[in-house]
């Protein structure tokens, strides 16, 4: 095929043009970033590096694209003799090497390579090079282009001074460099679990400290600029050789990683920011990156292998969504207000003074108008929310470095990452689960010595699992360790006077919940890590702050489990109204399992007074909310209310109400201070009638009753399969 | 190292080997002798060429610029070449002077 090459040269003035034709935009692959312009004297790499055309072009195209290139003699003339002199060869090139690698990819010096803006090689501009000058330039419209040079010195560029940073553009440079450098991070993270991955893994974090290094220059931050240009250095050599991405490697990078990190919110504070203790890093880098890169070579294979990643990581980029940043106040005021429409809807809809007059019409516009408000409840709602993912993947990198620092084997498993929660929620309770996790590995897991003894593997595992339960969200952290100490535990809260009187009758749950007490440790050593008995109580105070609750479960020799239920305040919930008495409670809809009016035979009663009810071969136990709240109520024989049967985990009990007045969706609103968190309460609301509801926190109110002697049950779900001792028929 | 073949459509020229340093003179002066004879057409048979060095593709560049800048009115073929090499003529620009044909 005959294929005239869209480049032209001016012999006189030494100018290249590259005309840049639909042809030479196909040439381009997509994942190739980086445009050049290279300028070979080929008789020169005849000379030095016994090289020919030939050859040369095969081993550019074996690490990239020539796009499109031009041979020009500086003496034309061969009538009188073998031509003398250089015999240029300039092309337009691409690949998915930086400009760092090019010297030594291409055996050029750094003045004869030109990196070009890939953005700007569209359809229809040409890209002229002057050969004598050594400048590109591209016609229509003009843009200078920067010798590769340029881009590898830290010296700052002209053109970017001229650039207005506005601190809209620094705010928003900090929140998608925080999301970035956290990937980044558990990329580096997740290497040893899974080596198979590593070439793509390394791959992606390449692309993004590449694309963090040049929203870094952009904006003129020449310190982020050249810490992150190491890092880019040592990726893209590891993406390589992923097998030579050793600990100390990836110790270093995170090392880099925590300098940028940490530096974020001084420059969010002050615009600027210089990164003083980056020298030292850098300095490391430096030495380990020559040593690496000594007999690099890059071959078509590997090229390959590289544009494969690249595909896949511009596919996953391709999907990425566009976002913006709201103020959390606006989003609040947003919520309550869709509440009070919520409200208002309700109160409007089912007026009874309007049912007199009612006609189809108004039907059918209501019935319009709640679709449209569930519709916009649902988007309002999903804005507040946001995955675990960060909060877990923070995690990993701590599992990393106290295992280190422990001389432990540890990995982190992590399920459910997508759980969404609301964010102020997720802010809250990172600190919590750091503190269990720093317990999980300093005194949880053994050591693998002590594994290898304990017939276990010499990894321990720790693993966070998040999942949606009834309306509230489960954190479940556990590990294979050694487990809690009873004995241990109950030596030292004698001695701190927590526990007092016959300790021995208190259960196991009762024994491990002391660990949450202040000031109790069962660490039999203080380390720089944990040991203080203050982490635990952090963890119970902050969880009951949010009315959440903690439960602690633990096996000698095979591991602690603590289970952290979060409940979904400031949500609008789906509810059953219930009334008892004079008073309206709403029992969230996704903990109830059914409701019923019992008959006499299904109720019996313990000697203590307990009432039970039998429902498909279960006993579930009765809670009459009267009792609790002090309530007149209009029944008080069971066979005369109703039962409504709800669950919070593994627990089952059925609550004692005069009637079920019906579904209703409902926000959630925060409990003031005085009312406090043991009363079962989880929030309140409006009614359609504009009177106060309250929300039961059904999960409390079990918990409470437990404590209370009133209820007794064991968490396996079925109070049958732990018959209840002492049942007399009523 | 280079035959020349004569028949009604032209001139061709047929390389036995790699276009080297060695070759480049006898290569200047066959196609100077194209140019003499003023061949209206030259072939040349690169089936059997797999490296041409520097100093022969300089000789084929100074030959597409003499022609381009005089206005010779002659038609240039490339025939049989192995991928390399048209990698070579397609990359450089020089299928713009030398027509690459299977």
């Amino acid at each position: 095929m005959n294929t005239k090459s869209p480049v032209s040269a001016d012999s006189e003035n030494n100018v290249f043009r590259f005309d840049i034709t639909p042809s030479v935009l196909q040439r381009l692959p997509g994942p190739h970033e980086f445009v050049y312009i290279l300028d070979y004297d080929l008789s020169a790499l005849a000379r030095t590096g016994r090289k020919t055309p030939v050859e040369l072009i095969q081993e550019l195209l074996d690490i990239g694209q020539i796009l499109a290139g031009q041979v020009r003699l500086a003496s034309a003339d061969i009538t009188s003799g073998l031509p003398r002199g250089p015999l240029s060869y300039v092309l337009l090139y691409s690949t998915i090497l930086s400009p760092d690698f090019m010297p030594q990819a291409t055996g050029l010096d750094e003045k004869c390579i030109f990196s070009i803006g890939r953005e700007q090689i569209v359809s229809g501009c040409t890209i002229s090079y002057d050969s004598k000058a050594r400048t590109v330039s591209r016609i229509s419209p003009d843009t200078s282009v920067m010798p590769a040079s340029a881009l590898r010195s830290s010296e700052k560029d002209d053109d970017l001074d001229d650039l207005p940073v506005t601190p809209d553009m620094i705010e928003q440079f900090v929140v998608e460099s925080d999301d970035t450098l956290e990937q980044v991070e558990h990329f580096l993270c997740s290497l040893s679990d899974e080596p198979e991955r590593a070439r793509e893994i390394i791959g992606e974090s390449f692309r993004m400290i590449h694309n963090f290094k040049g929203h870094s220059a952009l904006l003129g931050l020449k310190d982020f600029e050249r810490l992150s240009h190491r890092m880019e250095s040592l990726l893209s050599h590891f993406r390589e050789h992923p097998e030579s991405c050793d600990r100390n490697c990836r110790d270093l990078l995170l090392r880099g990683l925590d300098i940028l990190h940490e530096s974020l919110s001084d420059l969010s504070e002050n615009g600027d920011v210089l990164l003083p203790e980056s020298l030292e890093v850098i300095e490391l880098m430096d030495e380990m990156l020559p040593a690496l890169v000594s007999g690099e070579q890059h071959s078509a294979a590997s090229s390959r292998e590289k544009q494969r990643n690249r595909k896949e990581a511009l596919k996953k980029r391709s999907v990425q969504r566009h976002n913006i940043r709201v103020d959390l106040e606006k989003l609040d005021h947003l919520l309550n207000l869709v509440g009070e429409l919520v409200i208002a809807e309700s109160m409007v809809t089912r007026n009874t003074a309007a049912d007199a007059g009612r006609k189809e019409n108004f039907e059918r516009s209501a019935h319009n108008l709640r679709r449209i408000i569930d519709e916009l409840q649902s988007v309002v709602m999903s804005i507040r929310m946001v995955p675990l993912t960060r909060t877990f993947r923070r995690l990993l990198r701590l599992v990393h470095d106290l295992a280190a620092r422990s001389r432990k084997q540890a990995r982190l498993r992590l399920i459910g990452e997508n759980t969404e929660m609301d964010k102020t929620i997720i802010e809250q309770i990172t600190d919590p689960l750091v503190h269990i996790i720093r317990n999980c590995v300093d005194h949880g897991l053994e050591t693998p010595e002590e594994r290898i003894r304990s017939g276990k593997p010499e990894n321990g595992t720790i693993t966070v699992e998040a999942r949606h339960e009834g309306g509230e969200v489960v954190i479940h952290i556990s590990d294979d360790g050694k487990g809690l100490n009873r004995k241990n535990i109950l030596a030292q809260a004698i001695r701190k006077g927590i526990v007092s009187g016959n300790p021995e009758n208190m259960s196991d749950e009762e024994v491990f919940q002391l660990i949450f007490e202040a000031g109790l440790s069962t660490a039999e050593r203080v380390t720089d890590i944990s040991g203080r008995g203050i982490g635990m109580e952090v963890v119970r105070r902050n969880i009951e702050k949010l009315k959440g609750r903690v439960n602690i479960d633990s096996i000698p020799g095979k591991g602690t489990n603590i289970t952290l239920n979060i409940p979904l305040t400031l949500a609008i919930i789906d509810g059953m109204l219930i009334r008892i008495g004079k008073a309206s409670y709403t029992i969230p809809l996704l903990s109830i399992r059914e409701s019923f009016r019992p008959s006499p035979g299904q109720i019996t009663r313990t000697m203590s007074g307990q009432e039970f009810v039998r429902l498909r071969n279960e006993m579930i136990p009765v809670i009459r909310l009267h009792k609790i709240y002090n309530i007149e109520p209009e029944y008080r024989e069971l066979d005369q209310g109703i039962l409504i049967n709800v669950t919070s985990g593994l627990r089952s009990v059925c609550f004692f109400a005069d009637e079920i007045i019906g579904h209703h969706q409902t926000v959630i609103k925060g409990m003031p201070e005085y009312i406090g968190i043991k009363s079962g309460i989880s929030g309140c609301t409006i009614l359609e009638d504009g009177e106060v509801g309250l929300i039961l926190d059904v999960g409390h109110i079990i918990t409470m009753m437990e404590r209370q002697g009133e209820v007794h049950q064991k968490r396996t779900g079925s109070a049958a399969a732990h018959p209840v001792p002492d049942l007399q028929e009523v | 190292m280079y035959t020349i073949f004569e028949d009604a459509s032209g001139r061709t020229i047929r390389a036995s080997g790699d276009m080297t340093a060695g070759s480049a003179e006898e290569l200047r002066t066959v196609l100077l002798g194209m140019l003499r004879d003023r061949v209206r057409a030259v072939r040349f048979d690169l089936s059997s060429v797999r490296n041409t060095d520097a100093v022969s593709l300089a000789v084929l560049v100074g030959f597409a610029d003499i022609i381009q800048s005089r206005n010779y009115d002659i038609s240039l073929e490339v025939i049989l070449a192995d991928r390399n090499i048209t990698d070579l003529f397609r990359l450089t620009g020089l299928d713009g002077t030398y027509k690459i044909s299977a």
